[in-house]
């Protein structure tokens, strides 16, 4: 397993490689601009890590998570996968992959169709793609309803007789059963009781360590990051703004972005209750020139105006998206990153 | 199936048509009497125990005309309202899930049909299909088409979207597979309810066309045709007419009461998940 | 500054919801006070009743609600059996509300201006200390809640508006009507971080400024402590635990309410594993005769299966239902 201060060994061939995707949603009138949902991100996942994307809403992360998956096409770039380009695939060649790459919904109930029982629900992508079949099925069904710390008997039961947290432990049940080697967990306790959040997070933690499954991990809610994730990635607008090992992020924060959402986890009174000058939900789209972050930032400098800052820093594993990160208006860039 | 017998709309609405159904089927087999049959001693008296509904202007036996009559026009109008279902829920949810063109053609064409009120449209097709018990048929199919269209379309419309068929899609679930299985099986109810009502309606344009002459053809017993001979005799024997127009409003109280039980179970059902 | 004097006692509240022949207990007979000036947090999860409890005071429960209570006293109004239209004149006024979701309290036919000047038309009983310490104008109360561009939101509506903006404007209506006492359940769960903690922040500031009381409905720990200056834990329909902020949330006495803790800290420390509570908030309470809390707690001994345990004083201010304390 993976620790969150190391970084991944740079010789290790990454599961997924995302380079310089983008995604547009076109205006919907002609006075509205088209809303850069993702903007130029790049990113490596390597085999068995558990990466967050963390973010406000609007920053893009469930947006990336799903484009990953393929649900969503991307405007450009590319999502290499075992040697094919996912985002240009088309639907037979995604179809192969289906099995690797899963998700695991943020609201458990509404991933499960109302209609069907539990243990059909969690058959149905067994039999799809013939790992088993007639009375094996039902074994493997309780084999994996157990996995997750549920008894065989709650297969006869349909999704609105069975708790948030119980319906989420079944959702990453079926999702075991065809062992894919990705799987995106999109804000995945965030509608649980605390209680039970535990439980479903040290789930996912026992299951990344026991099948070396990769974990993207899309959340607003940093202590769970910290918790679960090897690396963390913090999204603002679109964009990547800082990369790195989990508990660098946390004591050692570069981009003021990633500096205020770690403020906001102290206690009140946190001084500054006014609104903010542009937030991610409210604003129409990306800034084309400049750093998305200026009209926020107590750092800013004129250089922030014009150009728009590269994800860089002390090496290819921790970088930021800022020019002037500690608030000098120093001449000092930060170090280039090392070339991919 | 609980909940169907709990809620006394459907039950009631239930009895009554099987009541009828029952009628209809074992009845005309029952009966002493044949359709044709025609007793020149008893034209056009009234109901006595003989013959329960009387006797028409030919002698013939009321009560048993009624029933081959309505077996008839059930059959007639639940094959039309039937095969409208069909066509018209398949059309309705692949416009929703291809969306595009297909949707707009699909929909515009539903929308020019249901442009015309139903009983114009039907005579209309009379006209051009000519008068037969098929063609009656074929006509309430098309008066019914759009609105199963519509239904379906809008109801996987609403579906398709739901995390749970984004699910059966990453899961690598072949689009029509989700289409039958997942969603067919959560429009289903709104679709059965609509199918009752439309049956009820589709006798009531069965016996309209054949009143006017224009459905099935005499001597074949039809409701409507039953009650257009009724209507000339009124002054002198009402209760041709009359008994007639009771079994036919007997018949769509039953599937109506029927609809509507089942269109209630469908609101509680999601209320009461709070 | 907290009165001794109550703004809202409630005695005895029983609230059960009848399903098709099913009677189910959301709220079991719990009694508690709001003090002037203060925010008494109700912390608990999906089950504990604690929502259940604030819209039963609100009487904005369903027809097959059946509220029952020995006494509920608002002020000097007794709410307990009180016709419908008397307390419509109150709700609303002198005793307001907040909920998760800022749009249904908004008409989305109208703006922002037209809401406001609105709630200004309806106030309740003024306050004499603090009639000049709220502004008088629509434009003054945004910019008291750190809108930037009053002007351009009071033309606004609703639906322009994002859910923290328009729980800013919610607060300000509510705050302008001057109550005695909010009932505020869940307002900042559907926010975003940074937005959530400048509406607490907001909160706080004119709570304390104004001494408006405040019932605060919650399920997160760490708001609570931050906000709260009394607490009351519901479990099942009880409240199992109750006395000042920081001797609940520090040295909880009711196994459930240290249960919750250490999870929490749990993930503030990153242990390798996160203390779990096995099963389920709303497990199959109802079946026990004993301690609703019996089938999961970690400190469970044989007499908690079959005595109800009552509410004991740890200490004077602080209370808690547990056999373990009952001696």
């Amino acid at each position: 397993m993976l620790s969150k201060f190391s970084v991944t060994p740079l010789n290790v061939r990454p599961l997924m490689r995302i380079e310089n995707v983008t995604l547009e949603f076109p205006a919907r009138s002609r006075k509205d601009s088209a809303v850069r949902a993702i903007d130029d991100v790049s990113l490596d996942i390597a085999p068995g890590e558990i990466i967050g994307l963390v973010g406000e809403s609007g920053s893009g992360k469930t947006t990336l998570g799903k484009t990953l998956l393929g649900m969503h096409p991307a405007s450009s770039g590319r999502i290499w996968y075992e040697g094919v380009d996912l985002a240009a695939a088309d639907a037979a060649a995604l179809r192969q992959h289906r099995r690797d790459l899963q998700l695991v919904f943020q609201d458990p109930l509404s991933s499960f169709n109302p209609r069907f029982r539990i243990g059909d629900s969690i058959a149905l992508p067994l039999r799809l793609h013939r790992i088993c079949r007639g009375k094996a099925l039902g074994a493997e069904v309780s084999r994996l309803l157990e996995r997750v710390g549920l008894s065989g008997d709650h297969a006869r039961r349909f999704p609105h007789e069975l708790s948030g947290g119980q319906l989420q432990r079944v959702a990453i049940a079926r999702v075991l059963g065809i062992s894919p080697k990705l799987i995106v967990a999109d804000e995945a306790v965030s509608k649980l009781d605390v209680s039970v959040r535990a439980q479903v997070l040290n789930l996912l933690k026992k299951i990344n360590r026991d099948i070396n499954v990769s974990l993207v991990f899309i959340t607003h809610d940093l202590s769970v990051a910290r918790f679960l994730c090897n690396r963390i990635a913090v999204m603002y607008f679109g964009r990547i703004v800082e990369l790195g090992p989990t508990e660098s992020i946390f004591s050692d924060p570069r981009h003021p972005y990633t500096r205020r959402l770690l403020e906001a986890r102290r206690a009140l009174p946190i001084g500054d209750m006014a609104e903010d000058a542009a937030s991610p939900a409210s604003a129409g789209g990306s800034i084309d020139r400049g750093c998305n972050y200026r009209d926020r930032c107590p750092t800013r400098v004129s250089r922030c105006d014009v150009e728009r800052p590269g994800l860089e820093g002390p090496s290819n594993e921790r970088r930021f998206a800022c020019f002037n990160p500690d608030g000098d208006r120093g001449n000092d860039a930060p170090a280039r990153a090392v070339a991919r | 199936m609980k909940g169907l017998l709990a809620n006394r709309s459907a039950c009631l609405g239930g009895a009554i048509t099987l009541i009828v159904i029952i009628a209809v089927v074992v009845g005309p087999w029952l009966s002493i009497y044949s359709p044709a049959d025609m007793d020149f001693f008893a034209l056009l008296s009234p109901p006595n125990w003989q013959h329960p509904f009387g006797t028409d202007s030919f002698g013939r036996d009321v009560l048993t005309r009624v029933l081959y009559g309505a077996r008839v026009s059930i059959l007639v109008s639940a094959a039309g309202v039937f095969l409208a279902a069909v066509l018209g829920t398949a059309a309705g949810m692949l416009s929703a899930h291809f969306g595009g063109w297909v949707e707009t053609v699909v929909m515009r064409a539903a929308d020019l049909l249901l442009s015309f009120p139903s009983f114009v449209l039907a005579l209309f097709l009379m006209v051009v299909l000519g008068f037969s018990i098929a063609s009656v048929t074929v006509a309430i199919m098309l008066v019914y088409l759009p609105i199963f269209a519509r239904l379906s379309r809008n109801m996987a419309t609403l579906v398709k979207d739901e995390p749970w068929v984004q699910a059966a899609r990453l899961f690598g679930q072949p689009v029509y597979s989700i289409l039958g299985r997942e969603i067919l099986a959560n429009i289903g109810t709104p679709i059965l309810v609509q199918a009752a009502t439309g049956v009820a309606f589709g006798i009531v344009i069965e016996a309209g066309l054949s009143f006017l002459g224009l459905g099935v053809q005499p001597p074949n017993p039809s409701l409507g045709s039953i009650m257009a001979d009724g209507r000339e005799y009124f002054s002198r024997a009402p209760w041709v007419l009359t008994m007639t127009g009771l079994a036919i409003s007997i018949a769509l109280l039953g599937l109506n009461l029927l609809s509507d039980g089942m269109r209630d179970l469908m609101d509680p059902k999601l209320r009461s998940r709070i | 500054m907290i009165g001794d004097s109550a703004v809202l006692e409630v005695a005895e509240l029983s609230t059960t919801f009848l399903d098709r022949g099913r009677r189910s207990e959301a709220v079991r007979g719990i009694s508690f006070s709001v003090k002037r000036g203060e925010i008494l947090g109700l912390i608990g999860e999906s089950g504990s009743g604690k929502t259940v409890t604030g819209l039963s005071i609100l009487r904005l429960l369903p027809e097959h609600a059946e509220v029952k209570a020995r006494s509920i006293k608002f002020g000097h109004h007794e709410l307990a059996g009180m016709s419908d239209s008397e307390f419509a004149a109150l709700r609303g006024t002198e005793l307001a509300m907040i909920f998760q979701d800022p749009v249904g309290s908004f008409n989305p036919a109208k703006t922002i201006g037209w809401h406001l000047q609105h709630a200004m038309a309806r106030q309740g009983a003024h306050n004499a200390a603090t009639a000049d310490m709220w502004p008088a104008d629509p434009v003054s109360v945004l910019r008291e809640m750190g809108i930037r561009a009053p002007e351009r939101i009071l033309d606004a509506y609703p639906h322009q508006l994002s859910g923290g903006m328009l729980q800013r404007v919610l607060i300000g209506m509510v705050l302008a009507l001057r109550p005695q006492l909010i009932v505020a359940d869940e307002p900042t769960t559907n926010l975003d971080n940074l937005v959530e903690r400048q509406i607490l922040d907001l909160i706080r500031h004119h709570q304390r400024r104004l001494g408006v009381s405040v019932l605060f409905i919650t399920h997160d720990l760490t708001i609570a402590r931050d906000l709260c200056d009394r607490i009351a834990v519901m479990y099942a329909g009880e409240i199992v635990e109750i006395g000042p902020a920081s001797a609940v949330l520090d040295d909880p006495q009711h196994p459930y309410a240290a249960s919750l803790l250490r999870t929490a800290r749990s993930l503030e420390q990153h242990d390798a594993t996160l203390f779990e509570l096995p099963g389920e908030p709303g497990q199959d309470a109802r079946l026990q005769s004993g301690c609703r809390f019996a089938a999961r707690c970690p400190s469970v001994i044989p007499r908690c299966q079959t005595q109800h345990p009552s509410l004991v004083g740890v200490s004077p201010q602080h209370h808690t239902r547990c056999l373990l304390h009952a001696q």
